[in-house]
């Protein structure tokens, strides 16, 4: 199989598990628990199992998709739907993804803000990650992919370890009795989760980028095998460490979690954890903001470069109106409201679309 | 510039300088007092011998051409032709040309002309060169010191670099190229490898762009590795160059290019990846389980060199929450009195070391270790004394100071100590926020770095599982036969690990 | 993108990034705190380490009066010359008039507060917190009485506790806080029992070695010393303990009406002092003693629990174990439920090590 793209610039499918986990790992790793609790209670975790095998469902989905395209989306918009059509789709996922990034890139800041230092300016702390991002995005897809590599590996190596900590304050009885809530509670949590999965589109644009990319496959599948099990270890040891009132009244609970850890040589890590999670989120803005760049160039031509400098000015400028944490929070509910309908209503509609444009054509 | 345009430009100025035939040479060279101008029989305007003294071996110069000529047995009648001087002059090296380019060069370099005729434009060229004058005789490793193994290193002679070469690698395999570099210098330049391994990607890019340099005299290999390096805007050597001869070999039998030039005694070897520079060639002759082991604290060295002080400034400035209950006290007390902010402290401390250290490289060795003793503990003592530093941080500057230096490679090490100051500035602006970020463009930076087209940072990314087994650890000869398959070898196994299946035996049996 | 604009807006960053510190030397290192209620107002008293030469710590007392808990930092702020931190806050004493009218507030507000660590003790004072912190102030031992707390954790009778676990069974509604009893005893600050909460509100406490029966029946205990009088055949004596090992295994049945709940208490205990009319070489006296110390036991822990049951207070988490064990959980209604619920204790004490001399 061909792909269209320079050999130089393909990443072996191997990293497609790279790029696949940073990008649903985000921001949001600190804070699901307290949202999924609310509706199936300490049966949650059901709920993470649930919507983690859909999005493997989904990610076969986009599988077949792009397989039969064998091209990113921008081009199988303007292929199923016409030139027009295609490309007012083609500019609402742009946006989409646009959007995606700005708000990990602000609920970062809102995290720094609100753990580290409260007095810090956002435009203070924005101007200096704009450089990077700048640096990194227009380093081109490999460079991002390594970030994606060293984003998952050095958080991982250094954090997770520390949920160990933790076990010493566990009480096992939380978690009982088991299956206490009614199928509608749990899918209620399962929607909640689901947006802590959400961020796994961007295959949809990188998908040309891949090295045999029918080899990928596999590795697509093992990221989000990974991820569920993050989030389920995650979710397991918040249950076992709050019980439901408290967490309901914990606003980051993982960093609240982290906070008990105490080494002989340094004790509140949770400083660390929040100084490290940046790892974790800058590959996750990089890949939405090389989307948006190469969305762009696909669809109107600009330069990269350009577009990129765009974007970030506009990074900048919404995230300096952006101030309060309500306004994030409203934000973001947006956003899964409408991640939601787009990989649950869009993505099979794609699908199917695809599936009959090719019977047709055949 | 585009490399096409820089070539032109270089032969345009070379025509410009370069004298238009052989008596303009001559007019030139008589400027200048140690050139000499002799006929070799008594008959004026024949057999003209010109040379530079300074450069020529006066006693070859006597047993071999004078005596040549000079001999009872000597006919004139023999030479007839100038070619038929090579059966005159018992020396192999004389080239016969009327190459006015040719004939300066080697000229320069200590060979002597002889004409048949004045005014000859066709002149042989006797290699009278007196290479060994002037040079160090002792091939001691000095840099880059090893307690186990062979202590020879290269010398600034390249030939008997290469001499050294040969000796370990005793296969015809092993191909040695010359260059000539620098429109003033001429300098042998040698690009080194195996046929049959090295990739010939690595070859070409080598050859490509050592023969694209232009430049006037080049003193060290490392100039030209500065040149020829991917990308200048970085602290990090791109290749690396050694003064150890198995390092080199090593390197070359791997898959690598090595690159001499004349003058210097350091190789410089590629492409090179970023862990290769904490590599030491001790840990080859070490058993691999200690070699291991000293090689992860070498590492571990590395990343406390760079981060110590910049953790330092993170804690106390930003997060003072951090600090365990037990080095409360301590910590507080030693900043008591300090009147300068942990960033300046720091900055004042790190400087400090800095200028012992060149201090101690520039004076001459007996003064510089007296002076590195004396000057540490005395500035240490009396900065503590005086309440400028805070000795918890004396202990950690000089301890981040002490693990830089473990780093085999110098010019790695210097780039270690090096990336502290930056890491300084970003930890006294965000605290651990600050450092994270620092990390950040490390790595961003790290991950775009290429040596001749080779990804810097691999094994580790692109993650090659592998290349393991000689990277972070150095595993056991067996698990080590294949080359690193990064380099892209032509042929993979470096050795055949013996073929005896280790089963495992029950006990007493 | 040029340089000189990169410069710039460097320059700017690195002139305006500053206000966030908080260098170490130049805070005022606040280790514990203490409210107590005088009359209408708070009195908040805070100590603080100064580190001044090697090994001359002092401890010094701040002291403010506010009519809100809220007011007591900033207040003290107002009276020393660096700003105060309650990052390195070790410890929050509370005055027991305080704590009857519910220290929760000042909880909550220290878990919304992200420098506030979760392994803070905190702690309740028999008279006045002020007294407990200032008769500390000679020992010049910065951190001295959260690690007494801690201290007494390890190897003492106090079951586990700081800030996270309190927060944790504040909003438990199956199970209440606890928190330890300071008194002054010649002149020293001394742990002297267990402070019981109802919605953070302090409603009595009960003694040490109750405390310890508290630790073994929540936790398991590991280590800690218990002191026993008994009297046999009109023969007075007392048993010292070593505890070893202690579990508690809970079994709930009746779940559907008031449960019922049967508590097996394993312990594996050294003797290290028994009266003369025993011997704990001979294997018939250890029986007997074993016997002796399972029906103490017993009868301790029968008492501690109906004792619990009167001041309606949880603080072993019976409500959590019945919520775990059934479908369909109630709060008020176990909440009603609590005083009549049965408890049934089996206490099996082995006595494995008897020390190495005779």
């Amino acid at each position: 199989m061909q792909t269209l793209t320079d050999e130089r610039f393909l990443v072996s499918p191997f990293f497609v598990f790279f790029l696949i986990y940073s990008n649903i790992i985000g921001v949001g790793i600190l804070s699901f628990q307290r949202d999924i609790i609310k509706s199936a209670g300490y049966d949650a975790w059901i709920s993470v199992l649930l919507s983690g095998i859909s999005i493997h469902v989904l990610v076969w989905m986009i599988y077949r998709i792009l397989t039969i395209a064998n091209n990113d989306i921008i081009y199988i918009h303007q292929f199923c739907f016409g030139k027009w059509i295609g490309g007012l789709l083609n500019v609402f996922i742009i946006i989409y993804f646009f959007v995606v990034g700005l708000i990990v890139f602000r609920a970062y800041i809102d995290v720094v803000q609100a753990w580290m230092f409260p007095l810090m300016k956002t435009w203070q702390i924005s101007v200096i990650f704009l450089f990077l991002l700048y640096y990194i995005v227009s380093s081109g897809f490999r460079v991002i992919t390594g970030m994606c590599f060293w984003g998952t590996v050095i958080p991982f190596v250094f954090l997770f370890p520390l949920l160990v900590f933790s076990l010493e304050f566990a009480q096992f009885n939380h978690l009982l009795p088991l299956f206490n809530h009614s199928v509608n509670e749990i899918l209620g949590s399962s929607k909640k989760m689901v947006f802590q999965f959400l961020g796994f589109e961007t295959l949809l644009m990188f998908y040309p980028f891949i090295k045999n990319p029918e080899k990928s496959k596999k590795w697509a599948h093992f990221g989000v095998l990974f991820t569920i099990f993050l989030y389920l270890s995650i979710t397991i040891i918040t249950f076992v460490f709050f019980n439901e009132e408290h967490l309901k009244h914990t606003i980051w609970p993982t960093l609240t979690l982290l906070k008990i850890a105490e080494m002989p040589f340094i004790e509140r890590v949770e400083y660390i954890v929040v100084s490290l999670l940046f790892l974790v989120v800058l590959p996750h803005i990089c890949q939405h903001l090389w989307a948006v760049c190469r969305g762009l160039k696909k669809l109107v031509n600009i330069k990269q470069r350009i577009s990129l400098f765009i974007c970030l000015f506009l990074f900048f400028l919404f995230s300096n109106v952006l101030e309060s944490h309500k306004q994030i929070e409203r934000l973001v509910d947006l956003y899964s409201s409408v991640g939601f309908y787009f990989i649950y209503l869009y993505v099979p509609f794609l699908f199917l679309t695809i599936n009959i444009k090719q019977k047709l054509t055949k | 510039m585009s490399f096409k345009q820089r070539f032109f430009k270089k032969k345009i100025e070379k025509q410009a300088i370069g004298p238009q035939d052989i008596n303009h040479l001559f007019t030139k060279a008589k400027k200048s007092s140690d050139f000499r101008q002799l006929s070799l029989i008594n008959k004026t305007g024949h057999f003209i011998l010109s040379y530079y003294n300074t450069l020529i071996d006066l006693e070859q110069f006597q047993c071999k051409v004078l005596y040549a000529f000079q001999e009872p047995s000597f006919n004139i009648g023999h030479i007839k032709n100038i070619e038929d001087i090579r059966n005159t002059i018992p020396i192999e090296d004389i080239l016969i040309t009327d190459n006015i380019e040719v004939i300066e060069s080697k000229f320069l370099k200590g060979y002597a002309i002889l004409q048949m005729k004045e005014n000859d434009y066709k002149c042989a060229l006797i290699n009278l060169a007196n290479d060994k004058v002037g040079l160090r005789e002792q091939n001691n490793v000095e840099n880059e010191f090893s307690v186990i193994g062979p202590q020879i290193g290269f010398v600034e002679n390249v030939d008997i670099n290469i001499h050294l070469l040969r000796q370990q690698i005793s296969t015809p395999n092993l191909i040695i190229q010359d260059i000539h570099i620098g429109s003033m210098s001429h300098t042998k330049v040698i690009i080194a490898y195996i046929e049959g391994i090295t990739n010939e990607q690595h070859i070409q890019t080598m050859t490509q762009r050592l023969q694209n340099i232009d430049f006037d005299v080049v003193f060290d290999s490392s100039q030209l590795h500065q040149i020829i390096t991917d990308n200048s805007l970085t602290p990090f050597p791109l290749l690396l160059s050694t003064e150890r001869i198995d390092r080199t070999v090593f390197a070359l039998i791997s898959g690598q290019v090595a690159v001499f030039s004349n003058g210097s005694a350091y190789a410089v070897t590629g492409p090179s990846t970023l862990l290769d520079f904490f590599v030491s060639p001790e840990d080859y002759y070490l058993p691999w389980i200690i070699a291991s082991f000293f090689r992860l604290i070498r590492i571990f060295s590395v990343f406390f060199s760079v981060f110590a002080t910049s953790i330092y400034i993170a804690v106390l400035t930003y997060h003072y929450e951090m600090i365990p209950r037990v080095l409360l006290g301590p910590l507080i007390f030693s900043r008591n009195n300090v009147p300068f902010t942990p960033l300046l402290e720091v900055l004042f401390l790190e400087l400090t070391i800095e200028l012992l250290r060149e201090a101690g490289a520039r004076l001459p060795t007996k003064v510089g270790q007296t002076l590195g003793i004396v000057g540490g503990i005395v500035i240490g003592q009396a900065s503590v004394e005086a309440a400028l530093t805070s000795n918890v941080l004396l202990i950690i500057v000089a301890l981040s100071a002490l693990a830089s230096f473990t780093t085999p490679i110098y010019k790695m090490s210097n780039t270690i100590r090096f990336l502290r100051f930056p890491l300084i500035i970003l930890a006294s602006i965000w605290g651990g926020l600050g450092i994270v970020l620092g990390i950040s463009f490390l790595i961003v930076h790290l991950t775009r770095l290429e040596s001749l087209g080779t990804p810097y940072t691999v094994p580790l990314y692109p993650f090659r599982r592998k290349d393991f087994a000689d990277s972070i650890i150095r595993s056991s000869y067996n698990a080590t036969s294949k080359r690193p398959s990064y380099l892209r070898p032509r042929s993979l196994w470096r050795y055949h690990p013996s073929d005896q299946i280790k089963k495992k035996n029950d006990f007493d049996d | 993108m040029n340089s000189r604009f990169f410069f710039a807006v460097s320059f700017i960053v690195f002139l305006t990034g500053c206000e966030n510190e908080r260098t170490i030397d130049q805070v005022q290192i606040i280790e514990s705190i203490g409210y107590d209620q005088h009359e209408d107002e708070i009195k908040g008293t805070a100590i603080y380490p100064t580190f001044k030469e090697k090994g001359q710590t002092k401890l010094n007392i701040l002291t403010t009066k506010s009519p809100s808990y809220d007011d007591i930092l900033p207040r003290l702020n107002t009276k020393s010359a660096h700003s105060i931190e309650i990052g390195q806050l070790r410890l929050v004493l509370f005055g027991k008039k305080f704590a009857e009218q519910g220290i929760n507030p000042v909880i909550e507000s220290l878990k919304r507060d992200p420098i506030v660590g979760s392994r803070v003790q905190l702690g309740i004072a028999e008279h006045t917190a002020e007294d407990i912190l200032i008769s500390g102030e000679h020992t010049n031992f910065p951190f001295h009485l959260s690690e007494k707390i801690n201290q007494n954790i390890q190897n003492g009778k106090l079951p586990k506790m700081n800030l996270h676990l309190f927060l944790e069974n504040f909003y438990d509604k199956g199970k209440d806080p606890y928190l330890p009893y300071f008194t002054i005893e010649e002149g020293r600050a001394h742990i002297n029992g267990l402070a019981l909460f109802k919605n953070g509100k302090y409603i009595n406490h009960i003694s040490l070695n109750q405390s310890f029966i508290v630790k073994m029946l929540i936790d398991g205990a590991k280590n800690g010393r218990y002191y026993i009088k008994i009297n046999e055949n009109k023969k007075d004596g007392f048993i010292s303990l070593k505890n070893l090992d202690a579990k508690a295994h809970y079994t709930i049945s009746q779940i559907g009406q008031v449960p019922n709940i049967s508590i097996d208490l394993t312990m594996n205990t050294q003797i290290k002092d028994v009266p003369p009319w025993l011997n704990v070489t001979v294997n018939k006296d250890i029986l007997k003693i074993e016997n002796v110390l399972n029906k103490h036991f017993n009868e301790e822990v029968q008492q501690l629990i109906s004792l619990f049951q009167e001041y309606q207070v949880d603080p072993i988490g019976f409500g959590e174990m019945v919520r775990a064990k059934s479908r369909k959980w109630n709060y008020s209604r176990f909440q009603d439920m609590y005083p009549h619920l049965k408890t049934t204790v089996n206490t099996k004490v082995n006595i494995i090590q008897i020390g190495v001399g005779e």
